[in-house]
C-alpha cells in the first residue's frame, strides 16, 4: 500500500496498466475526504492538529470475492481505483504483482528520493578554519 | 427598523463578468496554467496551504489564479472547499525524525551531527534583482554530492536533553483539541494554541515574534533547529483497523531554544518553542515557534505584560479569514444603521442649537 | 462479505437526510424512508439509511446484542467509518430493537445545558405503528398526535416522558420500521392514553 500511496497517478498508470481492466465491483466508489494531519510538540510530544489534507478513497471486490482497499493523498479518482484493485491483487497473489507493480514503482520512488538527497547533500557545509587568533 | 431593499442582481452580474476579464488579463498572452503555478510559485502555494488549512497543491493554484493572486482571498476559496468534503479521519502524527531532509541548519550548534545541510534557501542571496529571469533563460542544475544524506537526522535540541539541559516536550494526554470541531475557549491548551498558530496569518505572527525580541515579552531564542523536507502520512481507516501509509507531504519545521528556567527543586534548563507548516514556509514556522514560547507565558510562571503573550489577542487575532471578514464587512450596505447614526447627531445638533438661540434670548 | 449501503451515495444520503429532518421535525408522523440501501439481516434498511447517512467516525456507535453481528459491525465500520463501542453510555448512536433496548434511557450521554447537542440518538428498530398508545405535544405538532410503536410498552413511554422532562438536555428516538421512520425528539410532551 505505502509504494501505491507514494508513487505519482501517472506512473502507477504506466506500471499497472495490464490490471486496469481486471473485473471488480466497486465497494466503495472513488471518494474524495479529508484527514486531519497531526504534529507533536517540541517534534516528540503531544500531538496537535496541524491542518487537513485531501485523500481519495476507494474499495473494490474482485470476481472471487478478494477485496482491495486504497486510501490515497490528493484528489485522484483513477489513483485509489487502480490502487485498490492492486491492492486485491495482492492478496490473492502477492508475488505476481510484486514483480511486475511494486518493484518498478519501489525503484522509481528510490531514485526519485536519491536525486533529491544528492542535491540536498551538495548544500551541506563544509566548515574550515582560516586564520586563528591565538598567535 | 429593518428595511429590506433588492436590486442590484444586473449589476453583480457585471461586476463578475468584469472581474473575470480582468482576471484573465492581456488575452494575447497565454493564460496561466496550474501547474505553472504550483511548480513555479510554490512558497505563494505553501502560504495558502497553511493558511487555508488544507494540504492540496492543486487546489491552491487553483484558488490563487482564481484570486489574481490575492493570497487571502485564495485562503478564504481553500477554507470554503474544505467545508465541502468530509472528513474520513485523523491522521497518526507525523515523525519529522524520520524526514527525508532537504534542508537542515543550526545557528545554535556550528557541528552538528548529519551537518549543515543549506538546501533551496533566499539567505546568502545578495537581494539584487535578477534580470535574467525576465527572459527566457534555463537554470544551471542543481549540484549533486556523491552520496546521499543518511537518513533519520539526529535532533539538536535532543543532544541538549540527554544532558538534562533541555526541557522535555509535554508527554500525550489524550486526544488533542480541534479548532474546527469546537469553539475556541480560554484559557486554550498548548495543542489548541499550536493549530490556531499554524493556520494564523505569516504577518500576524512574525508581527508578533518580531515585538518578542524587540523587548515586548523577551524570550531570549535561538534557532535551535530548523528541517525542511518530506514525511510520510499514516492513517488507520476504521474499517482495516491497521495504519497505512497515503502519501507524503512536506514540511518545514523549527525548534527554537529559549530563555532558561529553574527553581529551588529543579536545576536550570532550557525552555522551547515549537513550530511546524505545511511546504516550506520558514518564515512562519519561526515565527510560530516564538509566538507558541511567548503564549506558554503562564505555564512557565512568567508574568503576561506583552501582546504576544496573551493568548486571547493572539488566538482571537490570528485567523485572516475571520479577520478579513469583519473588516470587509464594513463595506457592504449598513445604510439603515447609517441613518440611525445621522438622525441621532442630527437630533443632538438641533437640541444644541435651540439650546443656544434660548441662551441667547435670555440675554 | 461486505454489503453495499447507498445506491449513489451523494444522492440517497442527501434523500435520506432530508427524511430524518423531516421526522424529526414533526414528531411522530410516520414517513417513507424511500432511499435505495442496503444492509445486512437483522439490521433494516431504514435503520441503515440513519447509520449511513448521520453516523460518521466521530460518532461512537453502540449497537444492542441483537444487532450485534460480525455483519453489521462490518458494515457500520466500512461504510460510516463509525468506532464501536461496548457500553451504550459511550455512544452518540444507539441502535437496539424493540425487544432488546438498553436498561435505562436515562444513563445515555444526555448532553449537557451548555451543549445539548452532545447528546445520544437511540434508533429503535421497530415492526410498524399503531396509533393509540400515547399522545403527543409540542414543537412541530399540530395540537395533538396520536402515536404508537408495535412492541413498545407503557414502562418505555413513561421513560420517554421523564426523558421530555429534562429539556433542553435529553436523548432523541428514531423509530425505524420496514421501508418507514418516525421520531420523538426530547422536545416531545408524552402523555399515556388510558387504552394503553
Amino acid at each position: 500500500m505505502r509504494v501505491l500511496a507514494l508513487s505519482a497517478p501517472d506512473d502507477l498508470a504506466a506500471c499497472a496498466k495490464d490490471y486496469a481492466s481486471t473485473a471488480h465491483d466497486l465497494l466503495r466508489a472513488p471518494e474524495t475526504g479529508l484527514v486531519m494531519l497531526r504534529g507533536r510538540m517540541g517534534a516528540t510530544g503531544a500531538a496537535f492538529n496541524l491542518g487537513e489534507a485531501t485523500v481519495t478513497r476507494c474499495a473494490v471486490r474482485l470476481v472471487d470475492g478478494t477485496q482491495g482497499h486504497a486510501y490515497v493523498m490528493g484528489r485522484s479518482a483513477a489513483h485509489a481505483k487502480l490502487a485498490a484493485i492492486c491492492d486485491a491483487l495482492l492478496q490473492r497473489d502477492a508475488d505476481g504483482l510484486s514483480g511486475t507493480v511494486i518493484a518498478p514503482l519501489a525503484a522509481k520512488l528510490d531514485a526519485r528520493q536519491a536525486e533529491a538527497s544528492s542535491k540536498a547533500a551538495a548544500t551541506r557545509v563544509d566548515f574550515f578554519t582560516m586564520v586563528r587568533g591565538d598567535d | 427598523m429593518y428595511v429590506a431593499v433588492k436590486g442590484g442582481e444586473q449589476a453583480i452580474d457585471a461586476a463578475h463578468r468584469l472581474l473575470d476579464e480582468e482576471r484573465r488579463g492581456d488575452r494575447s498572452v497565454p493564460s496561466i496554467t496550474l501547474e505553472q503555478i504550483a511548480g513555479q510559485l510554490t512558497l505563494a502555494v505553501d502560504r495558502v496551504m497553511n493558511e487555508g488549512s488544507l494540504y492540496d497543491r492543486e487546489l491552491a493554484a487553483l484558488a490563487i489564479k482564481q484570486a489574481r493572486g490575492d493570497l487571502i482571498e485564495a485562503i478564504f476559496l481553500i477554507r470554503a472547499a474544505r467545508t465541502t468534503l468530509a472528513r474520513f479521519g485523523y491522521a497518526e502524527p507525523l515523525d519529522t525524525q524520520a524526514m527525508r531532509v532537504k534542508r537542515r541548519v543550526s545557528a545554535a550548534f556550528k557541528d552538528i551531527p548529519g551537518g549543515q545541510i543549506l538546501g533551496p534557501t533566499f539567505d546568502y542571496t545578495h537581494r539584487l534583482l535578477d534580470f535574467s529571469l525576465a527572459g527566457e533563460s534555463e537554470p544551471a542544475e542543481a549540484a549533486r554530492a556523491a552520496s546521499a544524506l543518511r537518513s533519520g537526522m539526529p535532533r539538536v535540541l535532543e543532544m541538549l536533553g540527554s544532558e538534562g539541559l533541555m526541557e522535555q516536550p509535554p508527554p500525550e494526554t489524550g486526544e488533542p483539541a480541534d479548532l474546527t470541531q469546537d469553539p475556541l475557549n480560554f484559557p486554550a491548551g498548548r495543542d489548541l494554541r499550536l493549530q490556531n498558530l499554524a493556520r494564523g496569518d505569516e504577518g500576524f505572527l512574525l508581527a508578533l515574534a518580531y515585538s518578542t525580541q524587540r523587548g515586548y515579552g523577551r524570550t531570549h531564542p535561538f534557532a535551535g533547529e530548523i528541517r525542511l523536507g518530506t514525511v510520510e502520512v499514516s492513517f488507520t481507516p476504521e474499517e482495516l483497523g491497521f495504519s497505512i501509509v497515503i502519501g507524503e507531504i512536506a514540511v518545514t519545521e523549527c525548534e527554537m531554544i529559549n530563555q532558561f528556567k529553574g527553581s529551588a527543586t529543579v536545576k536550570p534548563q532550557f525552555t522551547r518553542g515549537y513550530g511546524l507548516g505545511f511546504g516550506q514556509c520558514e518564515r512562519k514556522v519561526m515565527s510560530m515557534a516564538l509566538v507558541d514560547r511567548s503564549l506558554r507565558a503562564g505555564e512557565l510562571g512568567e508574568e503576561r505584560v506583552a501582546p504576544a503573550q496573551d493568548e486571547e489577542f493572539v488566538l482571537s487575532h490570528s485567523d485572516n479569514v475571520q479577520a478579513t471578514g469583519f473588516v470587509e464587512h464594513l463595506k457592504l450596505p449598513h445604510y439603515v444603521d447609517f441613518q440611525a447614526e445621522l438622525v441621532l447627531l442630527r437630533r443632538l445638533r438641533a437640541g444644541i442649537e435651540s439650546a443656544g438661540d434660548r441662551l441667547e434670548a435670555a440675554e | 462479505m461486505t454489503e453495499r449501503g447507498f445506491a449513489d451515495v451523494a444522492i440517497e444520503a442527501a434523500h435520506a437526510f432530508r427524511v430524518i429532518m423531516q421526522a424529526m421535525a414533526r414528531p411522530g408522523r410516520v414517513l417513507d424512508i424511500g432511499a435505495d440501501v442496503r444492509a445486512p439481516a437483522p439490521l433494516l434498511p431504514s435503520a441503515a439509511a440513519v447509520a449511513l447517512t448521520l453516523c460518521d467516525f466521530q460518532t461512537p456507535v453502540w449497537l444492542s446484542p441483537q444487532l450485534d453481528d460480525e455483519r453489521i459491525v462490518h458494515y457500520l465500520r466500512f461504510h460510516a467509518g463509525a468506532p464501536l463501542v461496548a457500553e451504550p453510555q459511550a455512544a452518540q448512536f444507539i441502535f437496539a430493537t424493540s425487544a432488546d433496548l438498553p436498561p435505562q434511557l436515562g444513563l445515555l450521554q444526555q448532553g449537557t445545558h451548555d451543549y445539548p447537542d452532545r447528546s445520544a440518538t437511540l434508533v429503535i428498530q421497530v415492526a410498524g405503528f399503531v396509533p393509540g398508545a400515547v399522545e403527543l405535544s409540542g414543537p412541530g405538532i399540530r395540537g395533538r398526535e396520536s402515536f404508537g410503536v408495535v412492541g413498545l410498552d407503557g414502562a418505555f413511554w413513561m421513560a420517554m416522558a421523564e426523558n421530555h422532562a429534562r429539556f433542553p438536555v435529553g436523548i432523541d428516538v428514531i423509530f425505524a420500521a420496514p421501508g418507514q421512520l418516525a421520531a420523538v425528539p426530547r422536545s416531545t410532551a408524552i402523555r399515556m392514553l388510558e387504552s394503553a
